[in-house]
């Protein structure tokens, strides 16, 4: 095929390239395919070096599909690419391919048969869906068939509550086999080491057995909505807690989201307050407060503060009997879409965890409970 | 004893699963050179990671006076100047230095050890630290004993039910047989053998721990490693530099003393032991001892020794050369070196492993300061094909087959085998297969300190030294110091920038083998 014959041209000329200016060897190291859906790119730019990145961690196919389904005609056009960058220590040069496919129209139906045909033998297959998830597409359901992990970001579900168990409803009825992660999820990563971390000491893990509320500070991106970080994070504490919903959460004020949950023992009482997003579009996590009520009182606090332009930190602190205990503060990164996807990268198999998120939340937000 | 983390519902599927309990550092030793330079830089890349517990902190302990602020505004510079990940972030520097406290101590009086307890019991009520401590000895070695047996007399070896108290010794572990026979004993009638870490820095390197997935990830070199198919296997550890400032340091060691007897022991070991039934940390450590076991020792009668040993071990000392192109001094003219010196820069020795797997394939071993590159590396060499058919078509003997793991600089594997050049006659040629790990993965792999100080503080003791093992590596290289110590040698007798004295060449030679050319 055409491409594999660019590809092998494109390597036969770097590796005299570098030959010729006494270098070694330009090195090939591949362990995935990486499929990337991107819809909505004027260029190949922004996509191009989100790739570069990723690859000096993940040396990978990157297989990168700009769809423009609203063209008239249905043209579709690949070609291929190197990825290089230098080494750490800044010597050598590591060499990854990337081939990008551009499909206008209907040519957009042909993508999962073009990619099949261009993946690297029996190496894991990753999807990054950079789109609002769609569940319901024929060419994203292609695609997630042809890929043993699939990276979706469910901050970009309009409306997160709906979206949310569908997404659990999609992967637990159609891809049991495939292991979906989520972003979003990755961003409220250090916001669950630094929650599990109040509990480490033997003290203050027994107060996981007496917590009865839980205030949550986040931001939304309309009046009306709580964002997927708050309910993720909800999901996170109850599957893990074993909390069980009693009833759908519903809004008692305008800003405050509110729902019961059961613990053998006792309720909890969930309290999210929402206010307008600092930053358009994002709906970050604010601030998290555990409480136990009962005698001795004990408060887990977490909250997120301001830094640089580069990352912000997340500040925790507990209160333990009427007496705090000295928190910790640690770098809250703000993490770009690269990084979050790198970190994703690493891991190849099912996160359980999440998977039990969601089955939490379609229960939660089940309109018949 | 540990297990709080595990039990902890919400630390399930987290991805920074390696994260420490709260737990307080003690550093004896604190206003010295480790401390600045790799300590505190380690634990405060552990802080940036996320990976230390809430509420840790570290006492620095030491005889220079010093007030807290002066501590910490001292380990602030360091970590500027050390950590490889930039200036502090001030935010996190001034959380960090929160819990940075500082002891002004004499090592012998006990009273000063009621005052580390009573500073320690703070920091557990204020900081949340548990009870859980990790005691790091990094004095001169001198001052271990008295501080084992002090921390001993005042209670601050026990833990409370539910915490841990451990200890990391750095090295060198013993002088010789007899002081590591003496510390360890020590150390045990204060610690049990499971609370005590022994580093050694070799084990925390991210290449080192990638021997054991080399060969029991996959299942095409096992069914090699054994002496049907490896003729021997080199071990280098070439150093450019000389002994720097340490020169006081290094007289009373020596290149046997400094890297064979640890360091190339535990490659040697690393490389040469059978699959272990799991990966805890005593399994592996039990399979490493058992294969030093089985080396085959020299013979010590006093009538032979200095023969026996010159069969299988070569020293050397440099004398001034030039290394990269610049001009450097010998041994004997370093600062804070006897200028009549008979302290060795270079070692070789060839050891044999008497078992099944190695009978008869010898493991040469050398290590040397200012030679002229600076490599570690393990070089299995196999076997030569049994029938040369390409006898009268090759213009030389060929190549055998070479597996290189090297440990440092640019970490990676290579595999040279012959290749066929393109063209009508048969000209044969190696061609090396080269990974790096590197220029594979842009991910940088963490400082061995790094690594080292997580370990103990979450109780895997896998990479470092146990008691019995330091005790095997002394006991072979004893006759080999013995011998050296009945001699006089003639140094110095390589030039600096050069691959060693010629006798080392020898040692190798008179098998019909070579050293690689590196
Ligand atoms: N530096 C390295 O790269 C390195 C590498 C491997 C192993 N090590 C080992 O790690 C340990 C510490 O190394 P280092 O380089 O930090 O050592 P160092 O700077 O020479 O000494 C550490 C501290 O010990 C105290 N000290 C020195 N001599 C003493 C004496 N006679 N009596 C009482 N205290 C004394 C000093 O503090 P005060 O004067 O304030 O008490 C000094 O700050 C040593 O055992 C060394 O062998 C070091």
């Amino acid at each position: 095929m055409e491409i594999e014959r660019d590809l092998r041209e494109l390597w036969k000329q770097m590796a005299e390239a570098a030959q010729a200016e006494g270098q070694q060897m330009v090195l090939r190291v591949c362990v995935l395919n990486l499929l990337v859906y991107a819809p909505g790119q004027r260029s190949t730019g922004e996509i191009s070096k989100i790739m570069a990145e990723v690859t000096t961690e993940h040396p990978s196919r990157g297989i990168v599909m700009l769809p423009k389904p609203e063209a008239p005609s249905s043209v579709v056009h690949a070609w291929v690419t190197a990825q290089c960058h230098v080494s750490v220590g800044g010597r050598k040069q590591v060499c990854c391919e990337q081939i990008v496919v551009t499909a206008e129209g209907e040519g957009i139906f042909q993508l999962p048969s073009i990619v099949r045909s261009l993946l690297v033998s029996d190496l894991p297959v990753v999807l990054w869906w950079r789109d609002i998830p769609a569940l319901g597409n024929r060419l994203f359901k292609e695609l997630v068939e042809t890929s043993d992990r699939v990276i979706i970001d469910s901050a970009r579900l309009p409306d997160p509550e709906e979206g949310l168990i569908e997404l659990a409803a999609f992967i637990q009825r159609e891809f049991p086999w495939a292991a979906f992660s989520d972003l979003n999820w990755s961003r409220l990563t250090p916001w669950r080491v630094a929650v599990a971390g109040l509990f480490d000491a033997p003290d203050r893990l027994s107060c996981l057995n007496r917590l009865n509320l839980v205030e949550i500070q986040c931001d939304s991106s309309s009046m009306d909505s709580v964002s997927s970080q708050a309910l993720l994070i909800i999901g996170w504490l109850a599957s893990r807690l074993k909390w069980h919903p009693v009833s759908r959460p519903r809004w008692t004020e305008r800003h405050i989201y509110q729902m019961e949950l059961a613990a053998p023992n006792r309720t909890i009482l969930i309290r999210v307050k929402t206010s307008p997003a600092i930053n358009p579009g994002r709906a970050d996590l604010r601030s998290l407060k555990l409480i136990a009520e009962s005698d001795p009182p004990a408060q887990f606090v977490v909250i997120g503060r301001d830094g640089s332009s580069h990352h912000s930190y997340l500040q925790t602190y507990i209160e333990f009997g009427g007496t705090p205990i000295a928190g910790k503060i640690t770098c809250l990164n703000k993490e770009s879409e690269t990084r979050l996807l790198s970190q994703e990268l690493e891991i190849l198999g099912h996160d359980t965890v999440y998977e039990q998120v969601l089955e939490f939340l379609a229960e939660l937000l089940n309109p018949r409970i | 004893m540990k297990a709080t983390l595990s039990e902890n519902p919400l630390r399930e599927g987290l991805r920074l699963q390696r994260v420490a309990e709260p737990c307080a550092v003690v550093i004896f030793g604190a206003s010295g050179d480790l401390t600045k330079r790799k300590l505190v830089p380690a634990l405060y890349s552990l802080a940036q990671q996320n990976l230390l517990g809430e509420g840790f902190s570290i006492v620095g302990a030491a005889r220079t006076p010093m007030a807290h602020d002066t501590f910490r505004a001292a380990m602030r510079n360091a970590v500027n100047q050390f950590y490889e990940g930039g200036p502090v972030d001030p935010t996190l520097w001034e959380n960090f230095a929160a819990g940075l406290f500082y002891l002004p101590m004499d090592y012998k009086n006990q009273e000063n050890y009621h005052m580390l307890a009573g500073l320690l019991a703070q920091i557990d009520r204020e900081r949340g630290t548990c009870g859980n401590r990790l005691f790091y000895l990094s004095t001169p070695p001198s001052l271990y004993t008295d501080i084992i047996q002090m921390l001993g007399a005042t209670g601050l070896n026990r833990s409370n039910p539910g915490s841990w108290v451990r200890i990391i010794i750095e090295k060198p572990i013993g002088y010789d047989l007899e002081s590591a026979r003496a510390l360890n004993r020590e150390v045990l009638k204060v610690f049990t053998e499971d609370q005590v870490y022994r580093i050694d820095h070799y084990l925390g390197k991210e290449t080192v721990q990638n021997i054991m997935v080399l060969r029991f990830a996959n299942g095409i070199f096992e069914p090699l490693w054994n002496r049907r198919y490896i003729d021997h296997i080199q071990i280098t550890a070439a150093e450019t530099i000389g002994v720097e400032n340490r020169g006081g340091y290094y007289e009373q060691a020596g290149a046997l003393r400094d890297m064979i007897q640890n360091h190339m022991l535990q490659l040697l070991a690393l490389v040469a032991m059978e699959p272990p039934i799991s990966l805890k940390a005593n399994d592996v450590r039990d399979e490493k001892t058992k294969v030093l076991r089985a080396v085959r020792p020299i013979p010590t009668d006093p009538e032979h020794l200095i023969q026996e040993v010159n069969k299988v071990a070569v020293r050397g000392q440099y004398g001034e050369g030039s290394v990269g192109g610049q001009r450097v001094k010998g041994y004997r003219q370093e600062e804070n070196v006897n200028p009549e010196s008979n302290t060795e820069t270079y070692a070789a020795v060839k050891f044999l492993i008497d078992n099944w797997r190695w009978a008869e394939v010898p493991f040469y071993v050398r290590a040397g300061k200012r030679l002229p590159k600076r490599v570690t590396e393990i070089a299995i060499q196999f076997r030569q094909v049994p029938h040369l058919l390409f006898k009268n078509t090759a213009e030389g003997p060929l190549e055998p087959n070479t597996l290189i793991l090297r440990i440092q600089p640019d970490e990676g594997i290579s595999l040279k085998f012959e290749a066929k050049l393109p063209g009508q006659a048969i000209h044969i040629r190696p061609v090396n297969m080269d990974f790096q790990y590197g220029t594979s993965f842009g991910k940088k792999s963490p400082e061995a300190y790094e690594r080292l100080l997580l370990d103990a503080m979450l109780g895997d003791s896998t990479l470092f030294a146990r008691g019995d093992m330091v005790e095997v590596s002394w006991q072979l290289v004893m006759p080999i110091l013995k011998a050296w110590q009945q001699t006089t040698p003639q140094f110095p007798n390589y030039e600096a920038g050069t691959w060693g004295p010629k006798e080392a060449d020898e040692l190798i030679q008179k098998d019909g083998r070579r050293w690689r050319r590196l």
